[in-house]
C-alpha cells in the first residue's frame, strides 16, 4: 500500500487552470523532488495535499492517505486538523515569517507536540533534545529564543525540528532552502536527508533548482504550467531526459552553452517561438573600445588578502574604471540598553581593488558579506565611513549629491527584484525614459524605442504598466532604463537571482551581449558561483565585508586558495547531468 | 519575446499596480449616499422647492404634509427646502477643510518620510503636539478670535486635521522609500522634487484618498457640532447644524424638527465613512485577498 496517492488532481481558481489533472504515488520512505519553475503550481500541488489551498481555488481529483479511508480534498477541516504535524507536516521557504516572532522557540516546538497529546512539560524536555538533535548549538538557549535571535539557518533548523517533532509519514519542503547561504544550504540539507532517513519519512521535496535535488532525491518530476511533464528515476530523468523542457531546463541549470554561439541555451517555451532577442549589433566603435580594453588590461592577478588586510586587489596599470582604496563602512545599530553605547557593524571593511575598463568584474559573498554595501557605494547611493573610490573619475568620498551628476551619467545600476525596482504607477515608457533629465520628448521616443528592441521587448510595450510582464521581461525593462543614459559602467546587483532558471538564461545571454554591443564595465555582485563564473573575468570574494580572494574567474575556481573561498565552491550543490 | 504574453504575472508580488475587481458592497453603499448629498447640493442650485430663506410665520411649525414634504420650522421655513439647501454649506465646508489639511498635511507626511532620520524626528515631534490640540477646540478658539464664519470654521477644521494627514502620508512615504525603484531613481541622478512628485505622490495616493474621505466625514460633523455652538455658518445660511440648534427648544413639543437635520447629518457622515472604508479595501494592496 502506497503511503500517498494523487489521482487526477485538478485546481482551479475561476476559469484557469493551476493544476491539470495530476497523478502522482509516494510509498513510504520514499524521497521524491517536485520541479518547476514559478507559476508551475508545485506550491499549489503541496498545499492541496495538505488541505491549505487558499479561499477562490478549487479542487477537484483525489488525494488519499494510507490510514485514512477518506478523500483529504473533501475531510472536514476538524480532522484534517489531526493529521497536520501529525501524520504529514510541511516547511516553507522562509523561515522567518513560517515562525511565530512573539514566541519563544522552545515554546513553538513543544507546542506541535503538546497539539498532538504530549503532556507539558514532558514537551518541553524534548523540544530541547530535538533542538540539539538538528545540529543548533547550546540548544537550552536557543530554546528561550526568540526567532529574529536565530540565524536564518538555523531558524530552518527550528522549521525542521517542529515538523519532525512527531515522526510524521510523510514530509512536504516547499523550496526549504532557497532562502539560504549556499554553505547553510548544504548542511540543512544534510541535516533534512539524515532525519527523514532515521524516522522513515516520505518526503516530497519542492525546488526550482536541480541541482538541489541531485544528491537527496531518489525520483523527480518536471511540473510545468500545471501538467507534470516527465518523471522518473533521478539518474534517468537527469542524464536521459526525455521532454524537451526538461532538457532545456537541465542545461539552463547548468549554464550550459551552445558550442556553436557561445550562448547559454534557453528553454523553448510552450508555443514553439524561440524566446532569445535578436543580439543587438556591435558597432565597430565599441568593438575597438572594448577590445583595446582588454588589451591593455591583460591578465589579471591572482591574489589573497595579506596578514595585514591591506591587499590592493586586481590592480591595473592603466587607469582603472573604479578605483577603491581603503573604502570601509560602518552602520550603527540601536542601543541594547538605555545608557550602553551604540553597537557598531563593519559593512564594509577596508577595501581595496581596481577594476579596469571593459572588465568584467564578479563580486560572489553570501549574505551579509558586504558585496551589497559595497555595490551601492559605488553607485553613490551610500556613503563611505572613510576610505576613497573613484567610478569612472568621480570621486565619490565626501562628494554631494549635485557633484554626482557626471556618475550617474556614467554608471547605472541593475536591482534584484524587478518587482520592486518599477514604480507601478509608471508606464514602461516613463520608467525608462527616467535618466534622462534633459531631452525633449522626441529624443525620449526615439531612444526608449530603441532600447526596448536591444531588450527584445515589443515596441508596444512603451504604453503598459510594470504589472503586465513576468519577472524576466521586468528585468529586461529595468536592463533597459541603466542602459538609456550610455553608461560606461553597468553595476548589477544580484540581477538574475530572483528570476527562474530558463529566464535567467535569456536574461543573461541579453547582458552579456549588451555589455559588448556597448562596450560597458560591468561589475556583477552576485551570492550565485556559477552565475559569476559565466559571466564575468575577474571574481573577487568577500566575506565580512572583506574581499578574501581576487582573480581571473578560472582561475580562482581551479585553485581556490583561501580556505573561505574553498568552502563556498565545495559548498555548491552539483548537478550531476550527462547531457552537457 | 517575438509574441510577447501580457497576461498579468503571477508571481507578482504586493503592489502589481491598479487592480480591477468586483464592486465592494461598502463602497457601493458610501458612494450612493454620498452621490446623494452632491445630487441634492446640485439640484439646490437650479430649484428649491421654497426659498429657504424666506420667512413666513403664517406656516410656522406645520407638520409633513404634501405642500411641505418635510413640515416647516419655527420661523416658517421649508424643511426639505433648508435641507437640501444646507447640502452646499456641508460640501464647502467638507472639501474646503480636506483641502487645507492636505495642502499641510501631505507635504509634512512626504518631507518626514523621505527625507532622514533627524528631520522626521522633528517634523514628526511637532505634528504629535498639534495632533494632541483638538480640532474642534481649535476651530472654538479662531471663532473667538475671528468671530464665527464658515470660512474661519473651515480653516480651523483643515488646519486641526491636517496632523492626520501628516501622519498617514508618511508612513505611506516610509513603505514607498524601502522599493528599489527609489534608488533607481536616484541612482538615475533625479533629485528629491522629481522622487516625490512622480514616485512618492502617486504611490500613497491610495491612502490619501481614503483619508480625505474620513476626513471629510471628521468636517461634516464638525461643522454641525460649531454651527450648533453658533461659532459655524451664520443666519441665514441654511446649515444643518444650525437648524438644530434653532430646533432645541421644540424638542418635545416637535420632535420632528431635531430628526430630519440630524438624519441628514448622519447619513453624510456614514455615507463618507463607508466609502473611506470601502476604498480602502479596494485600494490598500495589504488588505488584498484572493477571489
Amino acid at each position: 500500500m502506497s503511503l500517498l496517492e494523487l489521482s487526477g488532481l485538478a485546481v482551479h481558481s475561476g476559469s484557469r487552470t493551476l493544476i491539470d489533472n495530476l497523478d502522482l504515488i509516494i510509498e513510504p520512505g520514499e524521497r521524491v523532488g517536485l520541479i518547476g519553475e514559478s507559476g508551475s503550481g508545485k506550491s499549489i500541488t503541496c498545499l492541496s495535499i495538505m488541505g491549505l489551498l487558499p479561499e477562490g481555488l478549487q479542487a477537484s481529483g483525489s488525494v488519499h492517505l494510507d490510514g485514512v479511508d477518506h478523500d483529504l480534498l473533501t475531510l472536514p477541516e476538524s480532522r484534517l486538523s489531526t493529521l497536520r504535524g501529525q501524520r504529514m507536516s510541511m516547511i516553507f521557504q522562509e523561515p522567518m515569517t513560517a515562525l511565530n516572532p512573539l514566541m519563544k522557540v522552545g515554546r513553538q516546538v513543544a507546542e506541535i507536540m503538546t497539539l498532538h497529546g504530549r503532556h507539558k512539560q514532558q514537551a518541553a524536555r524534548e523540544a530541547v533534545e530535538l533542538l540539539a538533535r538538528v545540529g543548533i548549538p547550546d540548544p537550552a538557549a536557543a530554546a528561550e529564543a526568540y526567532p529574529h535571535q536565530l540565524s536564518g539557518g538555523q531558524r530552518q533548523r527550528v522549521m525542521l525540528t517542529m515538523a519532525m517533532a512527531n515522526s510524521p509519514d510523510l514530509l512536504l519542503a516547499d523550496e526549504p532552502t532557497t532562502a539560504l547561504d549556499v554553505t547553510v544550504q548544504a548542511q540543512v540539507l544534510d541535516l533534512m536527508r539524515d532525519e527523514v532517513a532515521e524516522s522513515g519519512t516520505a518526503l516530497l521535496f519542492i525546488t526550482h533548482d536541480l541541482a538541489v535535488v541531485s544528491g537527496l532525491c531518489a525520483r523527480v518530476l518536471i511540473m510545468r504550467d500545471g501538467v507534470l511533464v516527465e518523471e522518473g528515476p533521478i539518474d534517468r530523468v537527469f542524464n536521459d531526459p526525455r521532454h524537451p523542457y526538461t532538457r532545456g531546463l537541465l542545461a539552463a541549470s547548468a549554464l550550459a552553452t551552445d558550442p556553436r554561439t557561445g550562448k547559454l541555451i534557453t528553454v523553448p517555451r510552450a508555443g514553439g517561438a524561440t524566446d532569445s532577442p535578436p543580439s543587438p549589433q556591435r558597432s565597430d566603435d565599441a568593438a575597438q573600445r572594448s577590445d583595446d580594453a582588454v588589451r591593455r588590461s591583460g591578465p589579471a592577478t591572482h591574489e589573497v588578502l595579506g596578514e595585514d588586510g591591506s591587499t590592493i586587489f586586481n590592480q591595473t596599470e592603466d587607469e582603472p574604471a573604479i578605483r577603491v582604496r581603503g573604502l570601509s563602512r560602518t552602520y550603527h545599530r540601536g542601543r541594547t540598553s538605555l545608557f550602553g553605547p551604540r553597537r557598531e557593524i563593519r559593512g564594509l571593511d577596508s577595501v581595496s581593488f581596481d577594476v579596469a575598463a571593459g572588465e568584467r568584474f564578479g563580486i560572489v559573498g553570501e549574505s551579509g558579506s558586504g558585496k551589497s554595501t559595497l555595490l551601492r557605494l559605488l553607485c553613490g547611493l551610500d556613503a563611505p565611513t572613510s576610505g576613497a573610490a573613484e567610478v569612472a573619475g568621480v570621486q565619490l568620498a565626501g562628494a554631494r549629491e549635485r557633484g554626482l551628476g557626471r556618475l550617474r551619467e556614467q554608471a547605472q545600476i541593475v536591482f534584484q527584484d524587478p518587482h520592486s525596482s518599477l514604480d507601478p504607477r509608471m508606464r514602461v515608457r516613463e520608467v525608462i525614459a527616467e535618466p534622462l533629465r534633459h531631452a525633449t520628448q522626441a529624443e525620449r521616443r526615439t531612444k526608449v524605442a530603441d532600447l526596448l528592441a536591444a531588450v527584445g521587448l515589443p515596441a508596444a510595450a512603451a504604453d503598459r504598466y510594470p504589472h503586465q510582464f513576468s519577472g524576466g521581461q521586468r528585468q529586461r525593462i529595468a536592463i533597459a532604463r541603466a542602459l538609456i543614459t550610455e553608461p560606461r559602467i553597468l553595476f548589477a546587483d544580484e540581477a538574475v537571482s530572483a528570476l527562474d532558471v530558463s529566464v535567467r538564461a535569456q536574461v543573461l545571454n541579453l547582458l552579456a551581449d549588451l555589455v559588448d554591443a556597448y562596450a560597458l564595465t560591468l561589475v556583477f555582485v552576485s551570492h550565485d558561483l556559477n552565475v559569476i563564473r559565466h559571466l564575468c573575468t575577474s571574481v573577487a570574494v568577500m566575506q565580512s565585508g572583506r574581499i578574501v580572494e581576487c582573480g581571473p574567474t578560472d582561475q580562482v575556481y581551479a585553485d581556490p586558495r583561501h580556505p573561505y573561498t574553498r568552502q563556498l565552491i565545495g559548498a555548491l550543490p552539483t548537478l550531476q547531468t550527462s547531457i552537457i | 519575446m517575438t509574441a510577447v504574453s501580457l497576461l498579468p504575472d503571477n508571481q507578482s508580488g504586493t503592489d502589481s499596480g491598479p487592480v480591477r475587481r468586483r464592486a465592494n458592497p461598502t463602497l457601493v453603499a458610501g458612494a450612493v449616499l454620498v452621490g446623494l448629498v452632491v445630487l441634492a447640493c446640485v439640484v439646490s442650485f437650479f430649484w428649491l422647492p421654497y426659498d429657504p430663506t424666506a420667512v413666513d410665520v403664517t406656516i410656522r411649525l406645520r407638520g409633513p404634509s404634501g405642500l411641505h414634504w418635510l413640515g416647516t420650522d419655527s420661523f416658517g421655513h421649508d424643511i426639505a427646502s433648508v435641507i437640501i439647501a444646507g447640502s452646499r454649506t456641508t460640501l464647502l465646508v467638507g472639501v474646503v477643510a480636506v483641502a487645507v489639511a492636505a495642502v499641510i498635511g501631505v507635504p509634512i507626511g512626504i518631507v518626514a518620510g523621505s527625507s532622514g532620520y533627524r528631520a522626521d524626528t522633528w517634523l514628526m515631534r511637532w505634528n504629535d503636539i498639534m495632533q494632541a490640540f483638538p480640532a474642534l477646540l481649535l476651530a472654538i478658539t479662531f471663532g473667538a478670535i475671528w468671530g464665527g464664519s464658515a470660512v474661519t470654521a473651515m480653516f480651523a477644521l483643515g488646519i486641526g486635521t491636517a496632523p492626520a494627514f501628516a501622519r498617514v502620508t508618511r508612513s505611506g512615504t516610509l513603505q514607498v522609500m524601502s522599493r528599489e525603484y527609489i534608488l533607481a531613481a536616484r541612482a538615475s541622478g533625479r533629485g528629491w522634487w522629481f522622487t516625490a512628485v512622480r514616485h512618492i505622490l502617486p504611490n500613497v495616493g491610495g491612502v490619501l484618498i481614503v483619508q480625505a474621505s474620513v476626513n471629510f466625514a471628521v468636517a461634516v460633523l464638525a461643522e454641525a457640532a460649531l454651527s450648533y455652538l453658533g461659532l459655524g455658518t451664520p443666519a441665514p445660511t441654511p446649515s444643518w447644524g444650525r437648524m438644530l440648534q434653532e430646533s432645541q427648544t421644540y424638542v418635545f413639543s416637535d420632535p420632528l424638527l431635531i430628526v430630519w437635520p440630524g438624519c441628514a447629518i448622519a447619513l453624510t457622515v456614514l455615507g463618507f465613512n463607508l466609502l473611506g472604508d470601502g476604498l480602502r479595501d479596494v485600494l490598500d494592496p495589504r488588505l488584498e485577498r484572493e477571489g
